[in-house]
This record gives structure tokens, sequence and C-alpha cells, in this order.
């Protein structure tokens, strides 16, 4: 089975191309621009596999929180292949992504965006829906010591999907963006 | 005989979704739009960020509606057309995405279309552009007379210095205290009213350019002092007090272009190419000069899809096809020239 990954959450794009068992990556950096790196990366990925889109058994696509416009776009993208040839589709938030990803001990997995900190409590292999916070009551959250934080920002794409087993495909149309972070003019 | 040329345009610039399949860049064979406007109308004007959003949440369903109404299947499809500017960065943006996605699943050139020149090719879709044309561009963003010596050949003659009329409707609506959508509102209000107001008559020369900004500010100190007067205003006299001096500029300065070019088409481009007012004092005024109008039908004035496909065609006759890092922009102008 073929398996394509899309993670456009932050200014590293990443692209993971899963073929039976081997697992090749294209990263690229967006530069604040997604859009002119996107589907150029996708494509190149593609070729240099040999890969052609229908073969995709399974797309895993980051629906946030980060950019907007960054998961807007990978979003659409995936979506949009998904729903083109009838692929299963699965989402999985940023933070799920990083703590997924890791072997450590952690209590809470958090990115950071230029205001505030988005973060997500870890119990058991389970993971909280994503929050928001200002950077300083974020860090007030945490200044008691009793939740370990996730240092480290891998994305380890393997433990990614057998994370990921049990969770169920999407309709294409209804995969989308979270936002978490409420915008201005609907406070 | 040539082979029909089917092309599917997409447009996400503000706030409607939508999808169209047009043939030979003429012939609408599906149009799909989805609207945001109820939801913008909550805030009192488009709020960039819900609309890319929006698109994001629509983009697909609008496809399938497409797909599955217009009995064209993707080996019809020779390209696939997108407006990547001018208009909102982020919504732009998707369907910008979605467009080379889709040229990158089905194998299709990928065409860039400026938003305004999509305006202006919508006139195809209702009777083939003669050249030379005069074209009257009116929006939000544009009012400007322009010359067409051929397809994508545009020179202009003749602009604003200020305000584009568009924005100038909506702030007039917003002095006025009309609601979203502010233009059309005006001219609502102003169907019902009386051209009691004494207002100036701005650029009242011979040149072909506009000026829309110092209206604008009279129109506010107007309403301030009547209103330091304790005196109502009335919104309706008001609002046809003003659509009367805004329009006759327009007319004004077309009849002025024509006459000096010789002209013998002209073509009505833009959102504001919807005002009422607008074409039924063109037609007279070009019924008088003895040449040829047209202008769009209303479906085709607000934003859609249809025009992006049809200001598509003339580039695919061309082979101006965009790359996959084709980007955005909020800013560019139809008429400058690119390569």
């Amino acid at each position: 089975m073929k398996k394509l990954f899309i993670d456009t959450h932050s200014e590293k794009i990443t692209i993971i191309l899963q073929i039976e068992n081997k697992v090749f990556r294209k990263e690229a950096s967006s530069d604040r621009s997604h859009s002119v790196e996107l589907v150029p990366a996708l494509e190149s990925i593609l070729s240099e596999c040999s890969v052609s889109l229908e073969e995709i058994g399974e797309i895993i696509v980051v629906n946030g929180p980060g950019s907007f416009t960054g998961v807007r776009l990978g979003v659409t993208v995936a979506k949009t292949i998904a729903y083109s040839y009838d692929i299963p589709i699965k989402t999985i938030t940023s933070l799920e992504m990083y703590g997924a990803s890791s072997t450590s001990k952690f209590d809470v997995v958090c990115i950071n965006d230029s205001k505030g900190v988005y973060y997500s409590f870890k119990k058991d292999e389970e993971y909280s829906e994503p929050y928001y916070k200002k950077k300083s009551d974020f860090e007030e959250l945490i200044s008691s010591g009793i939740y370990k934080v996730l240092e480290e920002k891998e994305i380890d794409f393997i433990k990614i999907d057998a994370y990921l087993r049990d969770r169920l495909a999407l309709n294409p149309h209804l995969v989308n963006p979270v936002y978490i972070k409420e915008i201005d003019v609907l406070k | 005989m040539e082979k029909d040329v089917y092309i599917l345009g997409i447009e996400t610039s503000c706030d409607e979704t939508s999808i169209a399949i047009v043939k030979n860049g003429v012939e609408d064979v599906y149009t799909c739009i989805r609207t945001q406007m109820e939801t913008h109308a909550l805030y009192g004007g488009v709020v960039p960020e819900i609309a890319s959003r929006m698109h994001t949440e629509s983009i697909t369903l609008v496809l399938e509606d497409v797909m599955s109404n217009s009995k064209v299947d993707w080996d019809m499809i020779d390209a696939i057309a997108v407006t990547y500017a001018p208009g909102l960065m982020g919504c732009l943006l998707v369907g910008l995405e979605f467009a080379k996605t889709l040229a990158l699943i089905h194998k299709k050139p990928l065409i860039a279309v400026n938003h305004i020149a999509g305006h202006i090719y919508a006139n195809n879709l209702n009777k083939q552009i003669i050249f030379p044309s005069l074209g009257l561009v009116v929006s939000g963003g544009h009012t400007e007379l322009v010359l067409m010596n051929g397809d994508y050949d545009f020179e202009v003659v003749g602009s604003t210095l200020d305000d584009a009329i568009g924005e100038c409707y909506d702030k007039v609506a917003r002095i006025l205290g009309l609601s979203y959508p502010g233009g059309p509102n005006v001219e609502r209000y102003a169907l019902e009213g009386k051209h009691t107001y004494d207002l100036p008559i701005p650029m009242n020369d011979e040149s072909l350019n506009f000026s829309y900004s110092g209206l604008k500010s009279y129109l506010i100190n107007l309403v301030h002092n009547e209103k330091q007067r304790g005196k109502d205003i009335d919104k309706y006299d008001l609002a046809r007090s003003f659509q009367d001096v805004a329009i006759e500029q327009l007319v004004r300065k077309t009849r002025l272009a024509i006459q000096k070019y010789g002209i013998k088409n002209v073509i009505v481009a833009g959102g504001v190419s919807a005002n009422k007012y607008l074409r039924s004092e063109l037609e007279v005024m070009c019924k008088d000069e003895n040449v040829e109008l047209s202008i769009p039908p209303f479906k085709y004035c607000t934003d859609n899809a249809t025009m992006i496909a049809a200001a598509a065609y003339p580039l695919y006759k061309e082979k101006k096809f965009a790359s996959f890092d084709l980007n955005a922009k909020s800013q560019e102008r139809y008429f400058d020239k690119k390569d």
C-alpha cells in the first residue's frame, strides 16, 4: 500500500510518501509562501518515486493548528486528491503528530505562534483537543512543574501511521482545518 | 473543423466560490456559484479570514456539482483556469492550490487569469468582443477607459485619479447608514428618491480621467452639516442625487472617448456594470453616438468562474500556460504587459 502524508502547518512543508515499507520524504521551506512550494514539492516526490496519485491508498493530512494559510493549503490539496480518486483520508493535528513521533515521556505537547501557544495534554496514549493561550499564560500553566513538556519536534511517519491505525477515514468534503484561535471579528 | 475547447474555470478571489465550464471561450456549459454573502452581511463586509475558510469548506462540493451536472467529463476538459490576482490573498490561494492540484491530477495545463480581465471577457459570453473596442471598467477597485485593439491588448486612456466608483458607492452607503452590500443598496435607495441635492460635478473637463473622492467628501460634509443644524437627511433623495452625478461622469467620459478615438464598439466590465441606471444611461448615449454597446448579463457582472474560463480561452490559444510555482497576488493590474 502507498500512503501520502502532507504537513503544512509551519514554515517547513513536509511531504512523505510511503511505498510498502519504504519511506520517502520531501521538505521545502515555505519562506512565507506555501503556495509556491507545495504542489511543486508534491509533483517532484511523485516523479522521483515514479508513483502516480491514483496509486495512493491512503492520505494523511495535518489539519492544524498552525499557520492558518499554510494549513488551509495543505488541507485543500489533500482533500482535492482524496475526492478526485476516492482515496481514504485521515486527519491528525500538528500536536498529535509531534507527540506520536516522540518516544520520550511527556504530559503536554505545544507549538508557538507569534503571540501564543497551542497545546494538547497527553494522557495514556490519548491527546486532548488543542487549546490556545497567550505565551505568559501558558508559561504560568507549566511553571508549577507538574507537566512535562515535549521538547523535540520530530516527524516520524512510521510512528504517526501506527498512532492513526484505528482512526476512521473521513468524507473528503468534510476535511477542514482546525483553527482553535478565534479571529478578531468573532470576539 | 477545429476541435471544441472546454476550459474549467475557478474563481475564489473574494466571497464567491465558483467553478464553471466554458466551451470555446463563449458558451457557458455549466456554472456553479456558492456565495458567502449572507455570512459576511453579519459583519457588515467581507471578512477575509472567514471567506478563506469558507472557500476551503465549499470547493470540492462545488466541483462535485459541476462534474455531476455538466455532462462534461475530465477527458473532454482541455485546461484549468484560475483567478490568481487581484483579490483577497487568503481566498485567491485556496482556488490557486485547488487548481494546481486538479491540473496535476488530470494532467491538464494551468492558465492564470486576472480577475478584471475576467470581467472584461464576460462580454464574450454575451456577444463576442469586436476589436477595436472601448472598455469601461467599473468595479470596487477600478474605474478606467481602456482601448482594446486585440486580445489582452489593453491601452488605458483614462482612469480615476483617486477612488474607484464601486469604492465610492460603498463609502456613500456607510455615510447614509445603509447595510452591506453597500453599492447595490445605494442603487435601491436611489430608485425611490428624487434629485433634490445640489452636488458638485467632478472632473467637469475634456480629459478622460475620473474622480470620486471630492464627491464623497462633499457628501460627508453635507450630512455632517445637516446633522449640526438638527435637520434630517433624506436618504433616498441623497442616494439619487449622488447616483445621478456619479453615473453621469462615467457616461460623459465614455462619450468623450468614443468621439476622440472614433470607436464603434463599447463594452462594459466589472461589478458596477450590474447597476441598472448605468446600463440604461449608457444605452441612451451609445444609441445617440451610433455605437454598439455590450454589457454582460447580470449573472456575469458579479463574481463568477464562467468569465474566468472565458478569459482563459485566448491564453489557451496562445499556449500561455502557468507553472505550479505560480503565486497569488493581491494586486496586479490587468493592463500591465507581462511575459
